[in-house]
């Protein structure tokens, strides 16, 4: 894929995860009805669970718009949001899992120019191989 | 020289110190009331200043409703049930019930005792999550 789509694919990504995050993280009880009902036999209230995966997107996403693992980090957060997409299901699981199948494309690239795992392989001392 | 690996485990460090702080934060008010009664078995005397009397809307656990309140509280979008003489807001479960919501809906509003006691009588994850969910005494 051409470096220039990549980036705008992960940074638009990052901001995507990122808004979400911080949602879910400042207003947990507005996503209460999202959470699947098997989380209901975890002795965790929905609100903290909600938190936790705030937490996660938000972190994750900076870790995507950094470029740090960067196709590592991808795959997960592109088969948590398939995950949420199969959960939610109608139009608005069709949106997530287009969006999760957007984000495990970027596991299958190689890491654009921008990313750190790029910048800073770049800059480690080749070692000279002898002939 | 510090390369991606250093900064992915720094990642993961404020990933789970996150975790912790939002566990610890919003720990069950079950605990927050251990830790203030031992606080309080640790205090020093106190002096002869009355203290504010806190009204039932500043307690969490403390307070004590008749089943009249309870029956206030009757939908799926603000469900209060009693059950074995405590009560629980039910609210933010319903749509997690692993065994459907309509099973929640059905306790809301009344003494849930019977129902809920036919269904997990002797379950300690049952009892465990419902406790979270305890706003007070049934009188």
């Amino acid at each position: 894929m051409n470096q220039r789509s990549t980036l705008l694919i992960r940074y638009s990504l990052t901001a995507l995860f990122l808004w979400f995050g911080f949602q879910q993280l400042t207003d947990p009880s507005s996503w209460i009805t999202f959470l699947p009902s098997w989380t209901g036999y975890f002795p965790i209230p929905g609100e903290m669970l909600i938190q936790l995966n705030g937490w996660f997107e938000i972190v994750a996403a900076t870790m995507l718009g950094l470029g740090i693992w960067t196709r590592l980090v991808a795959g997960v957060l592109g088969l948590h949001l398939i995950g949420i997409a199969a959960s939610v299901g109608g139009a608005v699981g069709m949106r997530d899992l287009a969006l999760g199948l957007c984000t495990v494309a970027i596991t299958l690239s190689h890491p654009d120019a921008q990313t750190l795992d790029q910048r800073l392989k770049d800059k480690q001392p080749v070692t000279p191989t002898t002939s | 020289m510090i390369n991606t690996r250093h900064l992915g485990i720094i990642g993961l460090i404020l990933l789970f110190t996150g975790f912790g702080v939002i566990i610890f934060e919003g720990r069950p008010s079950e605990i927050l009331e251990r830790e203030a009664e031992s606080a309080l078995s640790n205090a020093p005397i106190p002096s002869t200043t009355p203290t504010p009397s806190t009204t039932p809307s500043e307690q969490t656990n403390g307070t004590s409703y008749t089943i009249a309140n309870v029956a206030t509280h009757a939908t799926k979008s603000d469900c209060w049930s009693a059950i074995n003489g405590q009560v629980y807001d039910l609210t933010s479960f319903v749509s997690r019930h692993p065994g459907g919501a309509k099973r929640i809906e059905n306790l809301c509003g009344i003494d849930g005792s019977d129902m809920f006691s036919r269904q997990h009588k002797n379950s300690k994850r049952v009892q465990s999550t419902l406790v979270l969910l305890k706003i007070g005494s049934l009188i």
